[in-house]
């Protein structure tokens, strides 16, 4: 008996995939729970008002902290870059990229458009987060980053 | 009204897909305790972008599983040249895919053993279709290829399953 393809799919859909192991329900209950309770506790944290001048004082110290952290990234991410002399190049050579992921956040379907060649196309915009992580194999300090990324894809249309 | 532990969107959301995730994680990685890590990991991601969990929403779901295994694929590759192995092999464990019924046991072995032996952008393609019940256009946005990409896939995969189906008389399918 030859079955067609729908005929087929439907057989192969009557096998069910193994079920999950029940322990796996709660590790992963458990990792969410490490993921929440972090930003709960930060949420929940309540600061006394601090004095204008003192929060004029956190306003510079967070500005001169950034500053400082996009400096090193920037020495660090780009080693080949003329910098004055003065910067040890040791810094540069002790972090490795280990690890680049690329995690898709959101896809939105904007329809059908018009290419230049005048061939019809579905445009999708995709939302994406890289994921960076650089780590120093000599003392274990992980740096991670992370860049958000959006691209926008032409897939051809078949017209039937 | 407060959610317990058991209607958390999540919890819902896993056990309609547990399985099903599994199995799409396995078409990559080499045993299944690395495919329960993958959607665990996965799991926790997607959660972190879409804490409501709806379905419309599950093609991402299927998305992370699969950039997930992509990256342990790759650490375990890079482990394995470090350690001088020989090149991890994927789909090497006898764990099997499925929990057939009494009567569908030969047909799930040969099924699996069909599946074992198809390219992986073919295998993938049929795990999303067939288990993961994607339409093309949401396995399209999940792997980032045009709907007529993956429907030829498909249809090799069917074409592919059929033959080596069509060797033997099982007790469901008959190709």
């Amino acid at each position: 008996m030859n079955l067609n393809e729908s005929e087929l799919e439907e057989q192969l859909r009557l096998l069910r995939p193994r079920a999950a192991n029940p322990e796996l329900e709660e590790r992963v209950a458990a990792a969410m729970s490490r993921e929440i309770v972090p930003a709960a506790a930060i949420l929940r944290r309540s600061r006394p008002e601090a004095a204008p001048f003192v929060r004029w004082l956190q306003g510079i110290g967070w500005a001169v902290a950034g500053a400082a952290a996009a400096v090193a990234a920037i020495v660090i991410l780009n080693p080949r870059a003329d910098r004055p002399a003065g910067i040890a190049a040791v810094t540069v050579e002790v972090f490795e990229p280990t690890e680049s992921t690329e995690e898709l956040v959101t896809a939105e379907d904007e329809g059908l458009v018009l290419a230049s060649d005048q061939e019809l196309v579905r445009q999708v915009r995709y939302h994406s987060l890289e994921r960076h992580v650089w780590v120093n194999p000599q003392t274990g300090a992980r740096m991670e980053f992370e860049i958000p990324r959006e691209d926008l894809r032409f897939m051809p249309v078949a017209m039937q | 009204m407060t959610s317990t532990p058991s209607d958390e969107p999540w919890r819902i959301c896993y056990r309609e897909l547990a399985p099903k995730l599994i199995l799409f994680a396995r078409q990559w990685v080499p045993s299944i305790a690395d495919a329960e890590d993958v959607v665990q990991t996965a799991l926790v991601k997607f959660w972190r972008r879409q804490p409501d969990a709806l379905p419309e929403h599950y093609p991402l779901l299927y998305s992370a599983v699969r950039s997930t295994a992509l990256d342990q694929l790759r650490g375990d590759h890079r482990r394995a040249r470090r350690e001088a192995d020989p090149a991890v092999d994927v789909l090497r464990e006898d764990q099997p895919f499925f929990d057939p019924g009494v009567d569908q046991r030969e047909t799930a072995v040969f099924v699996e053993q069909a599946m074992r032996r198809l390219p992986p952008e073919q295998r993938e393609v049929l795990a999303l279709r067939i288990w993961g019940e994607l339409t093309f256009a949401e396995i399209a946005e999940t792997l980032g290829e045009s709907i007529n990409t993956v429907a030829s896939r498909h249809r090799y995969a069917l074409e592919a399953l059929r033959r080596v189906l069509k060797s033997y008389e099982p007790e469901r399918i008959r190709a």
